[in-house]
């Protein structure tokens, strides 16, 4: 064990004397205060921040017009990061505002090591009344929009003004934060017409001063570059966040209470946080485009911008006729690498050229382009160059690579596999070796209206359909025969008026030859068994009084009420009483009979 | 019965004139510009046997030989763009003729810059190469096919005749083939509609769309192209190596 811990200082002392060195870092001294607008009775944090230095008094500060001073003391840091070592002291004091009105804290001055550093002024604004983060009282006073506007803010910073079509522009948006929890940043958005804006896909954290305000930074680099020449306006780009706001009773209220109906929807990460999204825009910035000169252009240049290197490889040298060699033309630097494009090849007849592939890293851009020689003859693969702008040089460059000497062989009793000739594989080649196309059709075949397809044809549409009624009109007969058999009720019901028109014929036929005894019988008959099978009811239950209040309390009228009985009785007395029907008294029971089924059929009782 | 026989010959001759020049009179004109055209390319009077094929198409009339006679009218007088618009064209109707895929093959190897024909690996690389030789007619007909084995499958469930297990299996493989017929044929009809071919000799694309732009690369004839969207005179294409850029509409044609 104390071997280990012996182990440990020596290996402490070691990383402490490897970073001495480290310690002997630029120094840099700065001012900063935690808010530009106070009210009478707060308090202003100034802080005088030594970086590289830890071992500094602290400064005494001059009469500051409008503010009494008071020293709080110091806070010194090192930090090692990625084995760098680096040092800082701040110096805090309290700024007691005296009188309203605006005030500037004048520049500080230090002497270190025979070096003299100084801050940059601070303007400060004193007003009555209360304001969002000034000093110690921030935390429960309210937020104005012009508050936000301080607190939160993003600035669309283009690293140059003139720039050439296609140069790569770098773009850093910044988001600045002070005295607020944000969260859910979302990258910002800056898409722009004339400019082609690389995606935002990585950010970097930091403080920064400015105009003498810390701030929580949020930087996103990118890269842009011009699509066409003129004075363009860069911007303004969108960023997306939440701002989270302690919610509570101690809370005042904010201007956002009144965004509480808009934003109804909100939940809280947290229960005492509240989220309001906000959309932040920044500035706009204006970039001076112009085409690269025409005077001095390369006839090959081909809107390659940046500064290159050009390198060309062939493999392999040594091939047969038709076989393919592959070049590899690397351009890498520093530039618009999307629109770097390949070099063109003039080699006339002599190479079949296909299409290049493009792989691009982050400093170079490969173009595999596959060649194939025609000819045995052919002894090199002539010069490629590739022209480029330089916007740093502010002229064109022309890389020329010299011709590479291949040998290439006749083939010998091979003749197929070539990649030229990869349509006829498997079919016998020509003797020749030279193509041409089969020739033309002595028929016109089937002709036919344009665009006209089977699926749009109406006879084919009908076909289709056919099948498909037949099918549902099966599917239909197959379920009522089914019910006949299952469903007695069913099955009667809809047999009756079939019965009852035979029962009316053969009652007719008897009326015609004048046979009431007959006639009389088959009405009784047709009647009883019409409502039978209509009501489903056993036929001996058929009674004239049965129906009478079956019937009635389906709704049948007491005239067909009536109806049936008389018919029902005058059939009884014909049958069972000796009496004597004349003609027209069957035809006046024959006509009502027809008319009491009509009746039931069509009310569907 | 000489005279009889005479007249069953004279007989003969009116009503064989009759016919003939009945047939005649009946010829659509289009089979006529199509025979001329024939003549014409024998002659090696290709620009005269384009006019002559196109008259037919101006009709509102399409065959697959005629397209594929004008693909080789055209492939003779040099425009390999024009060219091979055709083959394309007669391919959806005879999209396994073996003298038009030879030509088909061989006019496209003389593209510039072409890099063969790649329809994808796996099973839906196999699915496309099996629509390619298929044309769109055949495919109705062979869903028209599946459906009606379908219809037959229900009316033979509906008597009970074969049982709910062979039912239900036989009839999940046929939804399933007939869906999947159903999806290439829209894919096919899909491609007809929105693919088109470079006619110009190269064609540049630009990254917006108009003369001024920046150029982005070069298109060449024969080249095929998905288009995009379209804005006054130019439209937006997407090349096979997801590359996309505005191009002139004269530069190009529809399927």
């Amino acid at each position: 064990m104390k071997k280990f811990y012996s182990f440990l200082c020596l290996f402490w002392c070691g990383l402490y004397l490897l970073n001495v060195p480290c310690f002997a870092q630029e120094i840099s001294f700065a001012a900063s205060v935690n808010t530009s607008k106070v009210s009478l009775g707060s308090v202003v944090e100034l802080n005088l921040d030594f970086t590289g230095a830890s071992n500094i008094a602290a400064p005494k500060l001059p009469e500051i017009e409008g503010f009494d001073s008071r020293y709080l003391g110091p806070a010194s840091s090192i930090s090692i990061i990625n084995g760098k070592t680096s040092s800082s002291i701040t110096h805090m004091y309290h700024l007691i505002p005296l009188k309203t009105g605006v005030f500037t804290i004048p520049s500080f001055s230090i002497d270190y090591k025979n070096k003299s550093y100084s801050t940059e002024p601070i303007t400060i604004e004193v007003i009555k009344g209360s304001v969002r983060g000034s000093g110690s009282g921030a935390e429960s006073s309210v937020i104005s929009s012009e508050d936000l506007k301080n607190s939160i803010f993003l600035r669309l910073e283009v690293d140059k003004k003139i720039v050439y079509v296609n140069e790569l522009i770098p773009v850093r948006l910044k988001l600045y934060i002070k005295d607020l929890s944000v969260g859910e940043v979302e990258y910002p958005d800056l898409n722009q017409e004339g400019f082609l804006v690389e995606p935002f896909d990585n950010y970097e954290k930091y403080r920064d001063v400015l105009n003498g305000v810390y701030y929580d930074v949020v930087e996103f680099p990118s890269t842009a570059f011009a699509l066409r020449p003129g004075e363009l306006l860069m911007g303004p780009a969108r960023l997306k966040c939440n701002l989270l706001l302690q919610r509570g009773p101690s809370r005042r209220r904010s201007p956002f209470d009144d965004m509480d109906s808009f934003f109804s929807g909100f939940d809280s990460i947290f229960e005492r946080y509240q989220r309001y999204p906000l959309e932040i825009v920044s500035n706009e910035s204006a970039v001076f485009v112009k085409e690269p000169p025409a005077a001095g252009r390369p006839r090959d240049f081909n809107q390659s911008l940046g500064r290159y290197t050009f390198s060309l490889q062939a493999d392999p040298k040594e091939v047969t006729v038709g076989d393919p060699i592959t070049l590899r033309m690397i351009v890498s630097g520093r530039g618009n690498f999307k629109t770097v494009n390949p070099p063109e090849l003039e080699f006339g007849d002599s190479f079949k050229i296909y299409a290049p592939k493009a792989e691009q890293t982050e400093n170079s851009k490969m173009f595999e382009q596959v060649i194939i020689p025609k000819s045995e003859n052919i002894s090199q693969i002539p010069s490629i160059s590739f022209s480029f702008f330089d916007p740093e040089k502010e002229s064109y460059q022309t890389i020329t690579k010299p011709p590479i000497p291949i040998t290439v062989r006749k083939p010998e009793g091979r003749d197929k596999g070539r990649i030229d000739d990869y349509s006829i594989i498997g079919r016998p080649q020509e003797p020749s070796g030279q193509r041409d196309i089969i020739f033309i059709k002595e028929k016109i075949g089937d002709l036919r209206k344009q665009g006209a397809v089977l699926y749009t044809n109406p006879i084919f549409i009908i076909f289709q359909l056919i099948p498909l009624f037949v099918v549902i009109a099966l599917f239909f007969y197959v379920q009522k025969i089914r019910r006949l058999r299952t469903d007695p009720r069913y099955a009667r019901r809809l047999q009756a008026p079939a019965k009852a028109k035979k029962g009316l014929e053969e009652a007719y036929l008897c009326l015609r030859s004048n046979d009431a005894k007959k006639f009389f019988n088959s009405v009784s008959r047709t009647m009883l068994r019409y409502f039978s099978d209509k009501l489903h009811l056993p036929i001996g239950s058929v009674t004239s009084e049965s129906l009478n209040e079956i019937l009635a309390k389906r709704g049948v009228s007491e005239g067909v009420l009536e109806s049936i009985a008389e018919i029902l009785a005058k059939c009884d007395m014909a049958r069972f009483a000796p009496l004597d029907f004349s003609r027209k008294d069957m035809e006046y029971v024959y006509k009502n009979m027809r008319e009491i089924i009509d009746h039931i059929e069509r009310r569907r009782i | 019965m000489k005279l009889n026989l005479k007249f069953q010959g004279f007989l003969t001759v009116i009503i064989l004139s009759l016919l003939s020049g009945n047939l005649l009179a009946k010829e659509p004109p289009a089979k006529t510009n199509f025979y001329r055209g024939n003549i014409l390319y024998e002659k090696g009077k290709y620009e005269e046997a384009i006019q002559e094929y196109e008259a037919v198409l101006s009709r509102g009339l399409e065959s697959g030989p005629l397209y594929y006679n004008l693909g080789n009218a055209y492939f003779k007088a040099n425009l390999l763009g024009k060219a091979l618009l055709n083959y394309e064209k007669a391919l959806r109707l005879m999209p396994r003729d073996n003298d038009l895929l030879s030509n088909y093959t061989y006019a496209r190897s003389l593209i510039k810059f072409s890099s063969g024909q790649d329809q994808g690996r796996g099973f839906a690389g196999f699915l496309k190469r099996c629509l390619a030789r298929v044309s769109v007619d055949e495919l109705s007909l062979i869903l028209a096919v599946i459906y009606y084995a379908f219809i037959i499958l229900i009316v033979l469930s509906i008597y009970w005749i074969i049982s709910k297990r062979t039912v239900s299996s036989a009839g999940s493989a046929l939804i399933v083939l007939f869906f999947l017929l159903l999806a290439g044929l829209i894919a096919k009809n899909r491609q007809y509609d929105n693919e088109g071919l470079i006619i110009a000799g190269e064609a540049p694309a630009y990254y917006e769309p108009h003369q001024e732009a920046t150029l982005h690369f070069n298109l060449f004839e024969g080249m095929k192209v998905k288009i995009i969207q379209c804005k006054n005179s130019w439209c937006k294409i997407e090349t096979r190596d997801k590359k996309s850029g505005w191009i002139s509409k004269n530069d190009f044609e529809l399927f």
